[in-house]
């Protein structure tokens, strides 16, 4: 009469499925790699300490992927307050050098796209992150976020229309 | 003119599905249909797939996020092993033949009724021996009968003045500190113990744990 799963096999199953698209999600929203690796690794140590809550893999799918977001958004949240903090400081804001070279363009040009997520509101920065970056179906986003298929298509929508409006102008031009 | 911008709206949204994916045939077919020949969509249409083209720039290679996932993967073991995971007894996992189970269900029942009977005149007495004039409960000890055991959250900037103010009590027995959960905390460096400075009391000193009984 067993009936308890094998937790630590049901874990290295939920790590292998998650773990690329919570990475590049978490990494896109940090910025910087090492940050972004030591944030999955504390949302797969929580996942591992709540995992006998979660019925299976989808839901523990979900469950460390918003839990890995959150963080990322903290801390991400928190690095701008410091940043503002110190340019109030230092009156230091922040420069955009310019540069007639190829690969600083196409840096800035990434920069310019980065930047402009970063100021849409986190109703829609949210999907549009697990979208593009994560590559998720609106029905996965769905679980993700706890909101209907349908208000993750409304919000995909409206997160390009302002980013195109944001975007307007800027050639994203990229070499081939 | 309303309903003109709401269509705009809409066809925009449809777009938005087809290049994820997210329509069906009919759907799909009918955004082909569109872009033929709607300017205003296709502009729309070149925008978004510039904003995906520098998506698609600014992303690891394959073999990059293999890689972190095999170093994460590393430290996610060391971690594990570190802090096991604990079950509550409830959750652990039982394997009883059932002839066993009803026999033992069987001497629980008759236990709890013995019990049962036993607790009724034991209530009775006990509430006739509490008289408001014997005091009980916490006020009858006292704290130097018995160690007390502390857990303070403190900011890791606040923690010398904590330690500080321990030190000055000298009370304190023995001072446990637990790192924030992060990676780094937890497979770097020796334990230590953080002491009053022998030959300046003023001062704190981190001694390796393996030196102390040099």
């Amino acid at each position: 009469m067993t009936y308890r799963r094998d937790e630590q096999a049901f874990f290295n199953d939920v790590y292998k499925a998650a773990f690329p698209v919570l990475f590049r999600v978490v990494l896109r929203i940090v910025g910087d790699q090492e940050s972004a690796e030591e944030l999955c690794h504390d949302a797969f140590i929580r996942l591992y300490q709540h995992s006998t809550t979660l019925p299976d893999i989808d839901q523990a799918r979900y469950w460390v992927l918003r839990v890995g977001k959150n963080l990322a958004f903290n801390l991400s949240k928190r690095r701008g307050r410091e940043r503002k903090a110190l340019e109030r400081v230092f009156h230091e804001p922040g420069r955009s050098s310019r540069s007639a070279d190829r690969d600083t363009l196409e840096d800035e040009t990434l920069a310019t796209v980065r930047s402009a997520v970063d100021r849409l509101p986190k109703t829609l920065r949210d999907v549009i992150v697990l979208k593009e970056y994560g590559e998720m179906p609106y029905a996965e986003i769905a679980q993700v976020l706890a909101i209907s298929e349908g208000n993750v298509k409304v919000r995909v929508h409206r997160a390009r229309e302002r980013l195109a409006s944001l975007l307007e102008g800027i050639d994203v031009q990229f070499r081939e | 003119m309303f309903s003109s911008v709401n269509k705009e709206v809409m066809r925009r949204q449809l777009l938005s599905a087809y290049l994820d994916g997210e329509t069906t045939t009919a759907e799909a077919q009918q955004v082909q249909s569109l872009l033929s020949h709607n300017p205003e969509l296709q502009s729309f249409h070149g925008q978004v797939m510039q904003f995906q083209r520098a998506v698609q720039r600014s992303l690891l290679s394959d073999s990059d996020v293999d890689a972190a996932q095999e170093r994460v993967r590393l430290q996610v073991n060391r971690t594990m092993r570190v802090r096991p995971l604990e079950l509550a007894w409830w959750q652990r996992s039982l394997s009883v033949p059932v002839p066993f189970v009803s026999v033992a269900a069987a001497v629980v029942l008759l236990l709890a009724a013995v019990v049962a009977f036993q607790m009724v005149p034991a209530a009775e007495q006990a509430a006739v021996a509490a008289a408001p004039d014997s005091p009980r409960g916490l006020p009858s000890f006292a704290l130097s009968d018995r160690p007390v055991n502390v857990q303070v959250t403190v900011d890791p900037s606040q923690t010398e003045e904590l330690l500080r103010w321990l030190n000055a009590q000298s009370e304190a027995h023995q001072v446990t500190v637990q790192l924030p959960e992060q990676a780094r905390f937890q497979f770097q460096g020796e334990p230590v113990m953080i002491r009053p400075d022998r030959s300046h009391p003023q001062e704190f000193e981190i001694v390796p744990l393996e030196d102390i009984g040099e």
